[in-house]
């Protein structure tokens, strides 16, 4: 289909120490369309972060291919990887890993830079964004430590899309939150994906889950089933149900 | 290089270097001043002086001079200059018309301050030629000690975790130059042993068992003989009636036969059934060789048919999409080796092997085909049957057992797979292999 943005074939992932191997993720088949907002669930170790980070070259995969528009990323060298993840990708992670001794709008311009050589473009695309995810002008040059922790998330989020990247990757982005904080970063993440934007999404929350569109459940390294929820509106309430029917029904 | 090569040219070295610095040290010493000649060459010049030669810079044995006159304008900056050039001045006396000495200037002796800076420049070139000349001699020594020893000691190390894996077909790379050469040889020899040792230990459990399965199967047929030629002699002796026979001791011959012949028949039945369970009991233990599936990469599978390529002979059609997939390494590993073994046994041609991976069946296939004369198509169902041996010429002339693909679809069946024999240009089995 002209509109997969991410396809991985029997992906497995295998963790070996000395004799004991580990399959984490096994023959995994999984297909991303452009402007998907897919999470992925499952109880702790059943391999969730494990596909996050394969997917997004973070990490090599033991066995299978992963196809980005057709261009098979899993044969690539680790440089490769990383000019990849630089241009296509956008990472949110739990912890959020802003640089202390840097302002809110440098640590947003260093991701940039690493793609672009403007600086102005880049500074005027990041007061943007921020100005999107709420941030006003006073918090330009402020330092990590005197924003809360849902305006560090939203930085964090700006940064991840300071390149414009296809997919955003993120990893329980809500998790280290409270649910007022939660909630604004979800908006934001949420926003993101009406802007046309995939996202890919770990978490353990059916309230940040219900914003997806998919949901892949997995359990001991395989997807045993997943959920669509596209055809409900945003805030229909249905969601909610359907969904908390699907993860009971999964053994959630 | 040998180490010991090596430490006696880095003291050599050193000990050159250090050498070199103390000769330079002490033959480079700036010219003493020689009193005596100055004090004649002051001498002369006051004499030429007395006399009218008012030459102001000239050369006496080997040294050059300058007179400046306390009535020179430049006489303080002449004299200074002189005293930061270390030179050596003396007083210019004349006699005057009063027959006093009178003092007219100074003499500088021009001696050459420049010394001091070629013996600092020499000593410096000395002493990072020696600095140079030792670092690169602990690079090499630290090159050498990588190269030879820990090098060596990585390999060893990943070799030793393939051996407690239990993948004795790993070799190691021997390099007799080294000084692990000898070390890493015995290594390879006890993995060669241990895998010898374990193969072995397969093999003649097989082949006990085998012996036995064969033994009790070739002593039924003439048990079977012996009752079948008892039930002949009961039928027959049964016809015969006792009145047509002559005399009563025929008669009581004739049924005392007739109860012999019984007890035979009875004892032939209970061999029979000993002989039954006997050989039950060893195919049970034949069927019974483990099988423990574990989830392997499906990259294994080439590395076991690679190792049975001892003739160059399999060619791989496509390539094997990688997966996880549900085997024992060590059966699956068997069954390739009889299949492959029964091609070079009874084709000798070569094997051509086809992957495919049935994403939605869950299914590997491995297809492997050889082009010789094949089966006889009525055999066809029969071949996995313990103790089948096809009836072709060349079957019969090679020794085997029969028990190959039978215990081939017993490992298969028992890793959930299957396993399926056909004729189609020659020879060809396939494998089906669970995918997790």
């Amino acid at each position: 289909m002209s509109n997969t943005i991410l396809k991985a074939e029997m992906l497995s992932k295998t963790y070996s120490n000395g004799s004991i191997m580990q399959h984490v993720l096994k023959n995994l088949n999984l297909e991303i369309k452009a402007g998907d907002f897919t999470v992925i669930m499952g109880s702790s170790g059943s391999g969730k972060s494990t596909l996050l980070y394969a997917l997004s070259g973070m990490d090599k995969p033991t066995l299978g291919t992963i196809n980005f528009k057709g261009e098979a990323i899993s044969n690539y060298s680790n440089d490769q990887l990383a000019v990849f993840r630089r241009k296509h990708c956008g990472f949110v992670f739990q912890q959020i890993y802003l640089n202390d001794t840097m302002t809110v709008l440098d640590n947003i311009m260093i991701s940039g830079l690493l793609v672009s050589r403007d600086k102005k473009a880049i500074a005027n695309r990041a007061k943007e964004l921020l100005q999107q995810v709420g941030l006003s002008d006073a918090s330009y040059h402020k330092y990590p430590s005197q924003l809360s922790g849902g305006e560090a998330q939203r930085v964090a989020i700006v940064r991840a899309l300071i390149n414009a990247p296809e997919i955003v990757f993120a990893d329980e982005p809500t998790g280290a939150l409270n649910s007022t904080n939660a909630i604004n970063v979800l908006d934001v993440i949420t926003e993101v994906n009406t802007s046309g934007q995939s996202i890919i999404m770990v978490t353990h929350d059916i309230k940040t889950a219900r914003r997806a569109n998919r949901i892949l459940y997995l359990k001991d390294g395989v997807i045993i089933d997943e959920l669509n929820l596209g055809a409900y509106v945003k805030d229909d309430p249905d969601r909610h149900k359907i969904l908390r029917e699907f993860l009971e029904s999964m053994g959630w | 290089m040998k180490i010991r090569n090596m430490v006696i040219l880095f003291s050599v070295i050193m000990i050159a270097g250090y050498l070199a610095t103390i000769t330079t040290i002490y033959a480079t010493q700036i010219n003493r001043v020689d009193v005596t000649e100055i004090n004649s060459i002051v001498k002369t010049i006051e004499k030429d002086w007395r006399d009218g030669d008012t030459i102001k810079s000239g050369m006496f044995g080997g040294m050059s001079y300058q007179i400046a006159l306390f009535t020179d304008e430049n006489y303080q900056a002449l004299l200074f200059d002189s005293i930061k050039n270390r030179q050596t001045i003396m007083d210019l006396t004349g006699t005057a018309a009063d027959g006093q000495e009178e003092f007219l200037g100074k003499i500088i002796i021009l001696t050459d301050g420049s010394e001091e800076a070629t013996m600092k420049r020499n000593l410096t070139i000395l002493i990072s030629l020696t600095f140079g000349l030792v670092m690169i001699m602990v690079y090499l020594v630290l090159g050498l000690v990588h190269t030879a020893i820990l090098r060596p000691f990585g390999v060893l190390k990943a070799f030793a975790r393939k051996i407690a894996d239990g993948d004795l077909e790993f070799q190691l790379p021997m390099d007799r130059g080294n000084y692990f050469g000898a070390f890493t040889e015995s290594f390879d020899l006890m993995r060669e042993e241990l895998r010898k040792a374990r193969q072995g230990e397969y093999q003649a459990n097989i082949s006990k068992k085998e012996l036995v399965a064969e033994l009790s199967h070739d002593i039924k047929t003439p048990v079977a003989t012996i009752k079948a030629i008892c039930e002949l002699l009961e039928i027959k002796l049964a016809t015969v009636k006792s009145e047509d026979l002559p005399g009563s001791t025929a008669a009581t011959t004739l049924t005392e036969s007739i109860e012999k012949i019984a007890v035979i028949d009875a004892k032939a039945d209970i061999i029979d059934a000993l002989i039954s369970n006997l050989f039950h009991a060893t195919l049970e233990e034949l069927e019974m060789l483990k099988v423990n599936i574990s989830e392997e990469p499906s990259t294994v599978i080439i590395k076991m048919l690679k190792e049975m390529d001892n003739f160059g002979k399999i060619q791989f059609k496509n390539d094997l999409a990688e997966c996880l997939i549900f085997c024992d390494p060590l059966r699956l590993g068997q069954v390739i080796d009889n299949i492959i073994s029964n091609s070079y046994k009874y084709a000798d041609t070569d094997i051509d092997i086809w992957f495919n991976l049935d994403k939605t069946e869950k299914n590997l296939t491995i297809t492997i085909k050889d082009y010789g004369p094949g089966i006889n198509p009525d055999e066809c169902p029969l071949v996995c049957e313990k103790f089948f041996r096809g009836s072709g010429e060349t079957v019969q002339n090679t020794p085997g057992s029969g028990l190959g693909l039978y215990l081939a679809r017993q490992f298969m069946v028992a890793m959930g797979g299957s396993i399926r024999c056909y004729n189609e240009e020659g020879f060809t089995v396939e494998l089906g292999i669970r995918v997790v």
